[in-house]
């Protein structure tokens, strides 16, 4: 497929001209005084649960075969990929 | 000119299942069976914290002298690429499980800092055919903890010996296999030269080396390079290079180099990693006494050990005990060691005895070398007496 | 054999508003007799995950992508008795609030003929409000449930951030949303809260510690109630109307009304904007083909992301784009820990409101609903500062009807209460009904 746009390597979507979210930036300017004072955390009280480590069945390979058409015995078909260092041929 | 290495270490963690989920660790699965949502990043999937993997990261923070951190937290690396489903690596970058640490190379006693080491999940593994390349997710999601020295080794032989002793430790404490041809222990280097007068030199990195002594040799060759190309006026790119292990010698990555934005922002679906000191001090006390960096220290430089011998000793507790008693009674250690790991070896090959565990206890062994030393006994003679105290039971 | 089910069925071929419907999902063989939501029907936004359904979540990215897996919030509705009928339309993946922006066309608004029905859950409210179920499962990330509950005339619910399982539910904005419900009676909500209030091993890190709350009925009398004033921020006449009805109704009833100054909306927008951006662009970058029905040609492996995700919408495509923006390292600072610090002053603003008054009320929107294209998004946007704020602090919030503006559009008037005192703001709102239809 020919591609005449620039592509954002961040998003993998067509670079935005800077006018397209210019409005959305503008809105953001708002934030420029506000002063940062410490790390932000959601609830102030809550801590990480920590999971058991055990094995638990989760989906069948025939289910997840099923879903994804593209799983081969070797894993996921892709256009050939020029390795970088640390793959195996 | 002075050469400044650094390195970073991942170390995949023996724990039952996954970093983020319960789906199992196995190595060498058909592709897709280890597989669930969260470790395919399938919409709606979110992370759980595996227990073990932060047990696992912590003891290794105590075995290095390291602090373990009472808090520490979750953040996202992005980047795309077909080996992360998720289009995000979920690590620790701006608060560490463990802060600081060391690991003192035995020859020299020169400490080699650790700067942090972080949890973080693996990606899946690629494998490249003729016509298509492959992405096998069965590895996405294994728990990884990260270790970050500072650029203190000045050489590849120290290098060497470094990983060799943060893997017999880490080991030793069954934090992971260590099987480096399995990709349970993976070694990136950075290597920078820089003139004596002190600044840094720009410095080139080398990914995923497949043996310590591969390591080592690309440091070697890497610091050369970099120190005739600055005597050449040349300057060096700041870039990932390919270690080609067959030809003996690095090259620049075909990609193309330059320094890549992460976007890290905190993990929103895990809230911050907080141990309490009961639990940090209870992990503290399952230390043993000796690790094998501690014994190396005090026996690699005795007259007459080898290094061989060292990390031997330092990996044997038994064997270690035994020779520690036969010092106490006679300050020499190749003769030791001669008996010990020479000819009581050849006797338990022999017998089909187990060449790591004697049956002789080191009060008898010491004994048997006392009495050699004081009665200046032959040969022969001590070997019957060794003979003997491996079959009178 | 014959149940209730090929009732609903037929309902829902015959009066499920234009666009409203994804796909209708099979029956059980016989209808559950035991729970306390025994053969409910109940309809699911599409972007929360049922095993052997599509997952479209309103994009052509996942027209063929089916769930290997349920949602906790689905199994728990189902656990209850309940019975998932049919999936929702909704905007693409959550994001936007008119309904606009589905890749499968915009619901069809029931009680606004040709108006938009308010969005991102638009297909949920509008299959309530035609009365083809009587609740459905959608999600809130910036009031995502409540302003087209509102539109359409019917109850949007959104609990405290953590009360309910994430696990199943296509994130977005992870930290702002919830799993939230429409219906048109408020004990039915009531009973699915109680269902749904998350137990430990959810496979949500964050909700899992939720913890079940008791609580009676509410009382209006000596109640403290705070009235926010909007200062420039401008309110359509009829909804200002609506609150000051319900604000002496309240005070009928013995309550007391306490008036404050909202904080500025624009930077509840802002704060909003960034962090809700960011984490999309985060959450949306997994969409890559790799995992879905589509194959998508491409010499590289980049190309051929890249060409699957040319499949987005432009909105989505917009919010994407600012979210990557926000989260360079040379922006982080400025835009995202901005806002993460004003959310925090937003959080205490609550606090201090909550010192004295048990409940805040205030409009659902600052409008009611518009022609498509009618209203700027970026319109929408700064009025959406009404219901984001609450996303932002992780608050119960819960819009209810209220009345209609003179073309006969309703609106809805909204309820914020304390974090994770969700079963008190419903016994609230229960009350605030009552007085409502007696007043």
């Amino acid at each position: 497929m020919n591609r005449n746009y620039e592509l954002d390597k961040n998003t993998l979507l067509p670079k935005e001209s800077e006018a397209t979210i210019q409005e959305l930036l503008d809105m953001l300017e708002v934030l420029k005084d506000i002063e940062i004072n410490g790390d932000f955390q959601m609830d102030e009280e809550k801590i990480c649960p920590l999971r058991q480590d055990e094995v638990r069945f989760s989906i069948s390979l025939d289910c997840f075969q099923a879903s994804f058409s593209c799983f081969t015995p070797l894993g996921i078909k892709m256009p050939r990929i020029i390795p970088r260092t640390e793959e195996k041929t | 000119m002075k050469t400044r290495i650094g390195l970073e270490i991942h170390v995949e963690l023996n724990t039952k299942s996954k970093m983020f989920c319960s789906c199992g660790t196995a190595f060498g699965l058909p592709a897709g069976s280890q597989c669930c949502p969260v470790c395919l990043g399938l919409p709606g999937a979110l992370p759980t914290v595996n227990a073990e993997a932060v047990h696992l990261g912590a003891l290794a923070g105590f075995a290095f002298h390291s602090h373990v951190n009472s808090v520490s937290r979750f953040d996202r690396k992005q980047y795309f690429y077909p080996d992360l489903p998720k289009g995000y690596q979920i690590t620790q970058r701006f608060f560490p499980l463990c802060t600081g640490g060391n690991i003192t190379l035995p020859d020299t006693m020169k400490k080699i800092r650790i700067i942090e080491m972080h949890l973080e999940e693996d990606a899946g593994k690629l494998i490249h055919k003729e016509d298509a390349s492959y992405v096998n997710l069965n590895r996405c999601g294994v728990p990884l903890l990260e270790i970050v020295t500072a650029p203190d080794f000045s050489s590849g032989d120290e290098v060497y010996l470094f990983l060799h002793i943060l893997r017999d430790t880490l080991v030793c404490l069954d934090i992971t296999t260590g099987k480096m041809q399995e990709g349970a222990l993976r070694v990136d280097v950075n290597v920078s030269v820089s003139k004596e007068d002190m600044t840094y030199g720009e410095r080139t990195e080398m990914k995923n080396l497949s043996s310590f002594k591969a390591v080592r040799a690309a440091i070697a060759y890497e610091a050369d390079r970099q120190i005739k190309a600055i005597q050449d006026g040349e300057i060096i790119l700041p870039e990932t290079r390919r270690w080609d292990e067959k030809g003996g010698f690095s090259e620049p990555l075909r990609e193309k180099a330059g320094k890549q934005d992460y976007r890290y922002f905190p993990e929103p679906d895990l809230p911050p990693l907080a141990l309490e000191s009961s639990l940090i001090e209870a992990w503290h006390k399952q230390i043993p006494d000796t690790l094998p960096e501690a014994t190396l220290c005090r026996i690699y430089s005795l007259p007459g050990m080898t290094e061989k011998y060292a990390f031997f000793l330092a990996n044997s507790a038994v064997l270690l005990s035994i020779f520690d008693a036969a010092f106490h009674e006679i300050h020499d250690a190749k003769r030791i060691l001669s008996w010990l790991m020479g000819d009581y070896r050849a006797i338990a090959k022999k017998y089909a005895l187990n060449p790591d565990v004697p049956p002789f206890s080191p009060q008898e062994f010491a004994l048997l070398m006392k009495e050699m030393v004081a009665a200046e006994l032959p040969y022969k003679s001590v070997k019957e007496k060794l003979e003997e105290l491996c079959f009178n039971r | 054999m014959k149940h209730d089910g090929f009732e609903w069925q037929r309902k829902l071929d015959q009066d499920a508003p234009k666009n409203a419907l994804i796909d209708k999902l099979p029956l059980p063989e016989h209808l559950p007799h035991s729970g306390p939501l025994a053969a409910l029907p109940f309809a699911v936004s599409n972007n929360i995950a049922i095993a052997g359904a599509r997952l479209t979540c309103g994009s052509k990215l996942l027209e063929d992508y089916i769930s290997p897996y349920t949602a906790t919030a689905v199994l728990s509705l189902i656990q209850a008795g309940a019975v998932p009928v049919c999936t929702a339309n909704l905007d693409e993946f959550g994001m936007g609030l008119t309904g606009q922006f589905s890749a499968y066309g915009m619901p069809q608004n029931p009680s606004a003929p040709g108006f938009c029905p308010g969005g991102a859950s638009s297909g949920a409210a509008a299959l309530v409000a035609s009365g083809c179920v009587p609740l459905a499962l959608c999600s809130d990330g910036g009031g995502c449930a409540r302003l087209p509950a509102s539109h359409c005339g019917v109850i949007g619910w959104k609990p405290s951030y953590g009360a309910y399982s994430r696990y199943g539910l296509t994130a977005c904005a992870s930290s702002l949303e919830q799993p939230a419900l429409i219906a048109r009676d408020i004990s039915l909500i009531k009973a699915a809260h109680n269902c749904l209030i998350s137990k430990m091993d959810s496979g949500d890190a964050i909700s899992a510690e939720a913890s079940e709350e008791f609580h009676t009925a509410v009382q209006f009398a000596n109640m403290r109630i705070a009235i926010p004033e909007f200062g420039m921020f401008s309110i359509q006449g009829e909804i200002q109307t609506g609150i000051r009805q319900a604000a002496s109704c309240i005070q009928h009833a013995g309550g007391h009304i306490f008036t404050c100054a909202f904080p500025d909306t624009r930077l509840i927008t802002a704060s909003f904007y960034s962090i809700a951006c960011a984490e999309a662009s985060a959450n949306l970058a997994r969409f890559t083909g790799m995992l879905s029905g589509k194959q998508l040609n491409g010499a590289s492996w980049e190309e051929r992301f890249a060409n699957y995700r040319a499949l987005l919408g432009d909105e989505a495509k917009k919010r994407i784009a600012l979210g990557a923006y926000v989260l360079k390292e040379e922006h982080y600072e400025q835009y995202y820990l901005r806002a993460q610090a004003y959310r925090k002053q937003l959080i205490a603003w609550f606090k201090e409101i909550f010192t004295h008054s048990a409940f805040i009320l205030l409009p659902v929107s600052s409008e009611t609903a518009k022609k498509p294209g009618g209203l700027t998004q970026h319109s929408y946007d700064l009025a959406g500062a009404l219901t984001a704020c609450s996303n932002l602090a992780g608050l119960p919030a819960i819009s209810l009807p209220c009345g209609k503006d003179k073309d006969g559009k309703p609106f809805g008037i909204q309820m914020i209460g304390q974090k994770n005192k969700d079963m008190e703001l419903l016994n609230a709102a229960e009350a605030m009904q009552n007085i409502l239809s007696k007043g």
